[in-house]
């Protein structure tokens, strides 16, 4: 009788803990400038650190943010509905303005979307979205990703500069590197949990909770004080500005 | 003399903090309707969106695929249902409507080429995925706008405010699973 209330119990929590955890989705959080978020490694550090610079200058110009997301899984969720939540998530673009330019690439599905902030929807429309990603599909179907990212990165920042009527900013085009393997993480902290891993973890929790709910919440305290995660990037890194989108934009698939 | 002044004090005291509850909560379940109805705006400029699309697009697709007329027949009458609906219920069955006739549509484009080939049409094609997602993201936003309205008219003590008022339960914008995915676009 009494197993069996346990059981019932550790089913609950793990249905609950299950529930909680998959609230929506599990979306990563970004480090450093937010203009280039390379969680699958696909973007070499030269290009990377181009498109910063550039994008950085767009924003100081124009308020609007482009921001560049690699990731190597969509585990499942689609692609429109994960970019439209990592948009909001960050909050891409001014507040006001909702000025922000999503370019998502799903390495394992090959699939890429441009997700387009309300205030840049009439600028860059679904069509002219679409007509930069099928531009780009040639240079993703060589492997070829920092040629691809850099023209799609480009057109996107020609438009902006022409709504904004600045002087244009671009990043060279002139990609070779072709790290066609897009084997090397950078950042060490984003490499994506196993399902199995997280299934341990949880059942870890729920043990503790029955047997040791005074060790869980010392862990708790103690996570809830900093974490492991220390501020990244120093001083002038480049957040989110708090704008959204409603889901304007293409997708495509190379 | 002076036990009077308390008592008609605290009494004062105690109504103005009722009514300062009251108007509290009045004005949230104001607060929270309109945003069930600005979403909900969000909600029909997107169809509407939609709508305006179409009749460019079966132009199109007329123009390489003129013996198709039995799927065209079907979306100018769902078309023209989802133009007349006047309730979010009428409104959500119209539009899943539409959205089977319109993927219908892009399934028997497959078998026309050099339709698939018309950067027209391939422009088109961006627009209504777009549309179809924005309409997907409006209708997310209407939901959650609604649910949150709706829990809130049912919790005490908002329940009675909402009662004296006439704050209604509002419908979910609701469609089929079918229905839930926008067409595929392939390059």
């Amino acid at each position: 009788m009494k197993k069996t209330g346990i059981k019932l119990l550790t089913i609950f929590l793990i249905l609950f803990g299950i529930a909680s955890w998959g609230w929506a989705m599990d979306l990563p959080d970004y480090s450093g400038d937010i203009y280039v978020q390379d969680f699958a490694g696909m973007i070499s550090p030269e290009l990377e650190n181009e498109i910063k610079a550039a994008a950085r200058l767009l924003e100081d110009r124009t308020t609007a943010q482009i921001s560049v997301v690699t990731i190597t899984s969509l585990e499942g969720n689609d692609l429109e509905g994960y970019a439209n939540e990592l948009f909001r998530k960050w909050g891409l673009g001014h507040k006001e303005r909702d000025n922000g330019v999503l370019f998502l690439i799903a390495l394992e599905e090959q699939r890429f979307r441009i997700e387009v902030g309300y205030g840049l929807e009439g600028r860059i429309n679904d069509a002219k979205a679409g007509d930069i990603l099928r531009t780009t599909t040639p240079y993703f179907r060589e492997g070829n990703f920092d040629k691809g990212i850099a023209v799609a990165f480009n057109a996107l920042a020609r438009e902006i500069s022409t709504e904004y009527e600045t002087e244009l900013v671009q990043v060279s085009e002139a990609q070779e590197g072709s790290n066609a393997t897009g084997n090397q993480v950078e950042d060490p902290q984003e490499v994506q949990i196993p399902f199995g891993v997280k299934v341990i973890f949880v059942l870890f929790l729920i043990y503790l909770a029955i047997f040791h709910p005074d060790r869980l919440l010392t862990i708790i305290y103690l996570f809830s004080r900093g974490g492991p995660r220390g501020g990244s990037g120093g001083g002038g890194s480049r957040r989110g500005g708090g704008g959204s989108s409603g889901g304007g934009g293409a997708s495509g698939r190379w | 003399m002076k036990k009077g002044l308390i008592v008609g004090g605290s009494i004062l005291l105690v109504i103005l903090l009722l009514i300062g509850m009251f108007a509290g909560t009045y004005n949230r379940l104001v607060t929270a309707e309109e945003n069930v109805d600005g979403k909900w705006a969000q909600v029909e400029s997107q169809l509407q969106r939609r709508l305006d699309l179409i009749p460019n697009l079966v132009e199109t697709v007329k123009g390489y695929a003129a013996h198709e007329q039995e799927t065209f027949t079907k979306i100018t009458e769902a078309r023209a249902k989802a133009a007349g609906a006047r309730t979010v219920e009428e409104a959500a069955e119209a539009n899943d409507e539409l959205s089977g006739a319109l993927s219908r549509l892009m399934v028997i484009v497959e078998n026309y080429p050099q339709l698939k080939a018309n950067e027209n049409f391939i422009r088109l094609q961006d627009e209504l995925a777009g549309t179809e997602n924005r309409i997907a993201v409006a209708r997310k936003d209407y939901n959650e706008a609604v649910q949150s309205y709706n829990t809130m008219i049912k919790r005490f003590p908002a329940n009675i405010i909402a009662g004296m008022f006439n704050f209604e339960a509002r419908d979910y914008f609701e469609a089929e699973e079918s229905a839930q995915k926008a067409p595929e676009v392939g390059f």
